[in-house]
């Protein structure tokens, strides 16, 4: 490191950022210690209470798309982007109503697990773990992509990839040798650590600069004059009230690359209509274009939420159905209540720091959230200083926990799936745990080169591919499994298989096309699919599509999956009856330990 | 357990496509108009021989996965009422949805802010009523069973 690097580190936020680190290290390392057995390692001895499990899930949840990648959306595309943290929120609802408590019953360590013991299937198996890597995969990019923005931002000049290197090997060494165990309680840890680091600062900005409605109220839309003449009722403001501007608001001048106000605070603004003004249409001409692409991004990230595997793998470290229902409540609430802040980083980062809009890559608006309490430095000296290394250290404990919470389930699909039960199903428990740590480091490997590609893409925007491909693949399978008794392992398997991989294809092809348009190195390694954007400045309806593909991968895949479950009507697995109780009926009634009595012969 | 001595043979007897249509009228006929179940128009059946619900029976797993469904499925509405609901409010009505409230716009507003409470209170309510469900669930089967020894 060069002496000029080294001075411009500021030492509190290196301080704090290191401190999240550390206690995180030491606490996997603490608790390694105590798990010993492979039960441990994949769910925690399924001891786990509704507050630490609940916590435990937020914490895990809260990405570097929450916590930093929210913001930096609203920021630079204003109120669409609002549906992504709401969206994250409200999958959990669907999971709640539908898939949580039947899937807890059915007791399984993961979906692997649960697509095998569903259709009587060693092949359906092989098949699922192929998607705990694919979604795994397309969610460990953006939590890369953010630890190379946050490294980058305390170490100016450090190069991105550097971050990440660094970043996923911490990582991927505590995974290693701590398991889920350890992670339970660092995951649980760490949602506090970033309920605190994103609520303390926004506080003190928001009691000096302005509270979240004046700042917002700063981004007047310019209606009509007739809208502005008219006539206010008594009580409620009128248009011409919230035009006015607000005093005391400062708001430094946008540069050019930043949206206009009336687009960004209104819906159907940047992040909706480009495909259709890349292809040169009328306002009204593309309205419908954004809504469709609004409605495809709700369905994709409310199903794709009841589909993650890293968080699905959770409700197994519930003691009991009812546990398992209560977790989700409070999950709901502690990630509700973390969702309304991150906007308002987006909202005031426009008023104050709108130099990030003509920042690429890490430099970008992505790190708003690390960047904007720095502000404070001018009025209290330290003080900002001191709020941006408590943002610093939520974002580490953002992607540390969410990566390693990723990396557990890809690494249990490897090494519980793919070695403990196709490659080396005699394999001792001890051959196991050697194996889990090998694949923690393959797995850990992989996600770095990965990550070091990303660099020019939106973290919030891959989080959202991610839970597309979720969507299209897990929820479909889950939700037709638990509900319908008709459905056989083809039925479930092609539906699956074909959504799945119809939004796979789509999302890269989307990520490969953005990244032929940057102007760092990632646009000449990707210059060859450069003619693809000529493509979709044609054809707006395909680009959209491909872009936001749940819309209609989705309904591809359940009705795959009853067309073939009809045509193959025979194969239902003939105990489907007593499946669909061990599924349904309270656990009281003891049923699951009935069924597997009557199992333990056959297996 | 009591549970256990429940003859399995049951299960294997009835092919799944056999549907006993006339013992579930009976179960139906035992739901009060709110969908609780009520005890005692189960004794007076003729076909529930053993006094509690054939917890094996397709009638049962009927029973239970259409009142879970039920419950889920009015909450799943009520909430995709709202979550589809305000695209179109958007689309349709963008000047009312324009108005602001206290620097907020309206959507803005009911997106960013009044969105999570509204989904607490729909989970809130799922919960204790599905949890309910099966605790009576559970009563009516082991209440059978205390009956039968």
């Amino acid at each position: 490191m060069t002496p000029l690097l080294a001075l411009s580190v500021d030492p509190w936020i290196l301080s704090f950022s290191l401190i999240t680190v550390i206690v995180t290290i030491w606490m996997g390392f603490r608790s390694a210690k105590t798990s010993k057995t492979a039960g441990d390692f994949f769910v925690a001895g399924r001891s786990v209470s509704v507050g630490w499990n609940s916590s435990a899930i937020s914490g895990e949840y809260l990405s570097a798309a929450s916590f930093m990648g929210v913001a930096g959306m609203v920021m630079s595309s204003g109120y669409d982007a609002l549906w992504y943290p709401v969206c994250y929120a409200c999958g959990y609802l669907f999971l709640l109503l539908f898939i949580a408590g039947p899937l807890r019953r059915f007791g399984a360590y993961t979906i692997p697990d649960f697509a095998e013991g569903r259709y009587d299937s060693p092949l359906f198996r092989k098949i699922a773990v192929v998607f705990v890597l694919f979604i795994g995969f397309f969610y460990t990019m953006p939590q890369m992509k953010g630890a190379g923005t946050t490294l980058a931002y305390i170490f100016p000049g450090l190069p991105y990839w550097v971050g990440v290197a660094l970043v996923a090997s911490v990582i991927t060494l505590n995974v290693a040798l701590g398991g889920m165990k350890g992670i339970t309680l660092v995951q649980a840890v760490q949602y506090w650590i970033k309920l605190f680091a994103i609520c303390v600062p926004i506080f003190v900005l928001m009691s000096v600069y302005g509270f979240y409605g004046n700042q917002l109220g700063a981004n007047a839309v310019s209606l009509t004059p007739a809208a502005m003449q008219a006539p206010a009722a008594p009580g409620i403001p009128s248009a011409a009230d919230a035009v006015a501007p607000r005093v005391g608001i400062h708001r430094a001048v946008l540069p050019e690359k930043a949206p206009a106000d009336a687009a960004w605070v209104s819906p159907f603004g940047p992040l909706t209509t480009k495909a259709a003004k890349a292809a040169h249409l009328t306002p009204e001409e593309s309205r419908p274009y954004s809504l469709l692409y609004t409605y495809s991004l709700i369905i994709a990230l409310v199903c794709g939420t009841a589909g993650l595997p890293h968080i699905l793998v959770r409700f197994y470290t519930n003691p009991n159905g009812v546990a398992a229902k209560r977790t989700t409540m409070w999950v709901m609430i502690l990630i509700g209540v973390f969702y309304v802040v991150p906007p308002v980083f987006g909202v005031m980062g426009r008023n104050l720091f709108p130099d990030l809009y003509s920042g690429i890559g890490a430099k970008g608006t992505d790190k708003i959230v690390l960047e904007l309490p720095r502000l404070l430095n001018e009025r209290y000296a330290p003080l900002g200083s001191i709020l941006s290394g408590i943002t610093c250290a939520g974002a580490f404990a953002a992607f540390m926990s969410t990566f390693s919470g990723l990396l557990v389930s890809m690494t249990g699909a490897l090494a519980h799936d793919v070695y403990g039960r196709m490659l080396r199903p005699q394999s001792t428990s001890e051959q196991r745990m050697r194996m889990f740590k090998f694949a923690a480091v393959l797995i850990g490997g992989i996600a770095i080169i990965l990550g070091s590609f990303v660099e020019p893409l939106e973290i919030n925007f891959m989080v959202g591919q991610a839970f597309a491909i979720a969507a299209a693949s897990y929820f479909p399978l889950l939700f037709m499994s638990v509900w319908w008794r008709g459905m056989t392992m083809r039925g479930a398997a092609t539906g699956m298989l074909v959504g799945g991989l119809c939004a796979l294809v789509a999302a890269t092809l989307t990520n490969v096309s953005n990244l032929a348009l940057d102007k760092g190195p990632m646009g000449k390694i990707f210059a060859g699919c450069a003619p693809m954007n000529g493509f979709w400045s044609h054809h707006p309806l395909l680009r959209i599509l491909c872009e936001q593909p749940a819309i209609w991968t989705v309904p591809l895949a359940i009705t795959l999956m009853i067309v073939v479950s009809r045509l193959t009507r025979k194969d239902v697995p003939s105990d489907v009856r007593m499946k669909m109780l061990v599924l349904h009926a309270p656990e009281q009634l003891g049923l699951k330990q009935e069924y597997i009595q009557e199992h333990q012969p056959g297996h | 357990m009591p549970l256990r001595e429940v003859p399995e043979v049951l299960d294997a007897a009835r092919p799944l496509a056999c549907r006993d249509w006339g013992f579930q009228t009976d179960f139906k006929r035992a739901l009060d108009g709110r969908g609780v179940f009520l005890k005692t128009a189960i004794l007076n059946t003729p076909h529930s021989a053993p006094v509690k619900p054939d917890i094996h029976s397709e009638q049962f797993l009927h029973l239970l996965m259409r009142r879970q469904l039920k419950l889920s499925i009015a909450c799943a509405l009520c909430f995709l009422l709202v979550l589809l609901g305000l695209p179109l409010a958007n689309y349709f009505l963008p000047e009312l949805m324009a108005t602001r409230i206290g620097g907020f716009t309206l959507t803005w507003f009911l997106l960013g802010i009044g969105f999570f409470p509204a989904v607490w209170c729909i989970s809130f309510f799922f919960i204790r009523r599905s949890i309910a469900l099966e605790n009576q669930e559970v009563a009516e089967v082991q209440g059978g069973d205390k009956l039968k020894s």
